[in-house]
């Protein structure tokens, strides 16, 4: 039987490790927390797009808003390639309006969501935007679980030599 | 080497990359990163508690009491099988159990088992719906598995002129839209571009009902037959017989049997109306099972409420996350291939690994002796049958003083990819 939600979570580790062994050669040392903070983010979501291998709306989005954000135009653009660009890079930086409270109306709602999945901004049909937001979430999810496991492996190892030590 | 990389997720390492100006990047990163780190997760039920290890306590137990929720039905092998993994993971390491409590609270399982539900979805894309009788215990859920997959599969037959084949998607679904994704070429220009008389999918549907108008006496006439039937008590199952219906229909008609309900209007404006509205609700109700605790929301707008809460707090949460694994400072030396090859674990007992692992453990504590040297790495004996997370010897990670680099990170990632790709229940600690 297959196992298609642990297959996405493998997948994503996958492709997740290359990418941080991409940026990793890239990015010069030492880095502070927050640096390094992003340059983890942006891996995570590079690879979770990249798993989702671009033909959905939201992960060419997702790649190219990556691309434009950092200096490694030379990457981005391979994953762009390798992920069957059809978008041909229309997607530009689009802005999170995580702040915003819609009062009313499905409207607004719409909007807000668009503005929250990426790419969603490019999407009119109601009926579209709301698959790729299923999609989005699904891969979403993968990607938090899969970070939320290595740090608590990370945070038991942690504890566990804490408490050896302490012996 | 570069080409297999996002294809073939190649085990090779990617080649060194030329990072021009990347300082600027990284000052440009920091600039642009608008969304501050936040904590406080959303007011999302499961995310109320706001402390650190708070957010372990629920992950931790929503992970170990997924497998036992109360009101679960999806108890699905492979999700069921990787969380039995997590439960044993952390019941033989000690106390942990005890610590982090199995508090299964609805909220948390109800958390979990959403996610159990695209899997068995995806085994539509095969268009049997006995599996899923057997896979989720949910009967509702079947129904709908089997109406979604009427819908994949007709947008299968309809003409569709994709400029890229379709079998291209990797062998993972994750749930019952990818298929309908792949196929439809439409989405390549965007939705807006539908009046431009693209074929693909269910645009197509609305063109080729929009034509039905200029074909009135041939649309009356598939209505009179299908009015006949409205009487049948279960309409249900005739929404099903439909999507069956136009499964087999030869591509190349240019109408679209739809039924009319009883005592609803019949002209073809409002059917057409009317099946983009049932077409709406099923991805509603879709986003419904996927999107926890949405089940007693009605309406569009406090749906669409709950998903933009849903998007919004799963994004915090990566920000989140990604803010805590950079404090990650592990290191493990070994073989990057060995690691992602699958057969590197035989089946065996749990309880050996876990004497491996914690004499290793002990071993490379005797080594280290007391220093508290973030630097020190272990380069553990690597054979076949184990792989250690090598010990943190570091009391605290607040203070840096040399970050050690992403590769340590992307190592310790790819040992814990094994707790989840391998299905049997073997421990990696």
């Amino acid at each position: 039987m297959m196992n298609t939600y642990n297959m996405v979570k493998q997948e994503f580790i996958k492709k997740w490790i290359n990418t941080l062994h991409m940026l990793d050669s890239s990015i010069e040392h030492p880095l502070n927390v927050t640096e390094r903070k992003n340059a983890i983010r942006l891996s995570s979501d590079l690879a979770m797009a990249a798993a989702r291998n671009g033909s959905t709306v939201w992960s060419r989005a997702l790649i190219s808003r990556s691309g434009n954000k950092t200096a490694n135009k030379p990457m981005a653009r391979r994953i762009l390639k390798k992920a069957r660009n059809r978008m041909k890079n229309r997607c530009n930086i689009l802005r999170r309006n995580g702040n915003f409270t819609a009062k009313t109306g499905v409207r607004k709602r719409t909007d807000l969501l668009k503005s929250l999945v990426p790419g969603g901004e490019l999407i009119d049909d109601k009926d579209y935007l709301i698959r790729e937001t299923l999609d989005y979430i699904v891969y979403l999810r993968a990607q938090v679980d899969v970070m939320r496991t290595v740090a608590a492996v990370d945070l038991f190892t942690r504890n566990l030599t804490n408490d050896r030590r302490n012996k | 080497m570069e080409n297999e990389l996002f294809m073939n997720a190649g085990v090779s390492h990617p080649p060194v990359m030329t990072a021009p100006s990347s300082s600027s990047a990284m000052l440009k990163w920091v600039s642009m990163e608008t969304q501050p780190v936040d904590p406080s997760l959303s007011r999302n039920l499961f995310w109320e508690k706001s402390t650190e290890q708070s957010i372990f306590d629920s992950a931790l137990s929503s992970l170990v009491s997924s497998p036992t929720p109360s009101n679960s039905n999806f108890s699905v092998g492979g999700v069921g099988g990787e969380n039995v993994i997590m439960r044993e993971l952390i019941g033989k390491l000690g106390n942990i159990g005890d610590i982090y409590g199995i508090t299964a609270s609805n909220g948390n399982s109800c958390y979990a088992t959403p996610m159990s539900s695209p899997p068995p979805g995806s085994m539509m894309e095969t268009k049997t719906t006995t599996p899923m009788a057997e896979l989720s215990g949910d009967p509702g859920f079947a129904e709908r598995a089997a109406r979604f997959s009427c819908f994949g599969s007709r947008s299968f037959n309809s003409r569709t002129n994709s400029p890229f084949p379709i079998n291209n998607e990797p062998p993972i679904t994750t749930n019952e839209k990818m298929p309908r994704v792949s196929s439809s070429p439409v989405f390549k220009p965007l939705a807006s571009h539908v009046p431009a008389g693209e074929s693909s999918g269910e645009f197509s549907r609305k063109r080729r009902t929009k034509s039905k108008q200029n074909s009135p006496s041939a649309v009356s006439s598939s209505k009179e037959i299908e009015e006949k039937e409205d009487s049948d008590p279960k309409r249900c199952k005739k929404s099903e017989e439909n999507g069956d219906k136009t499964k087999s229909i030869d591509p190349y008609k240019d109408y679209i049997h739809v039924r009319a309900r009883r005592g609803q209007a019949t002209d073809s404006h409002s059917l057409a109306e009317r099946v983009r509205r049932e077409k709406i609700s099923e991805r509603m109700k879709l986003l419904q099972d996927l999107v926890p605790g949405c089940n007693k929301v009605t309406g569009k707008a406090l749906m669409l409420d709950e998903i933009i809460n849903y998007v919004q707090s799963l994004q915090r949460q990566v920000e989140f996350l990604s803010m805590k694994l950079s404090s990650v400072n592990t290191r493990l030396d070994f073989n990057m291939d060995a690691l992602l090859s699958k057969d590197i674990f035989p089946s065996s007992n749990n309880l050996m690994h876990h004497q491996q692992v914690l004499r290793l453990d002990s071993s490379a504590e005797t080594l280290l002796g007391d220093h508290h040297n973030k630097n020190l790495q272990l380069n553990p004996d690597i054979t076949s049958n184990n792989i250690i997370n090598p010990l943190e010897t570091s009391d605290t990670s607040r203070s840096f003083i040399h970050l050690p680099t992403l590769a340590h990170f992307s190592d310790s990632i790819s040992q814990v990819s094994f707790v989840k790709t391998n299905s049997s229940t073997t421990i990696l600690i």
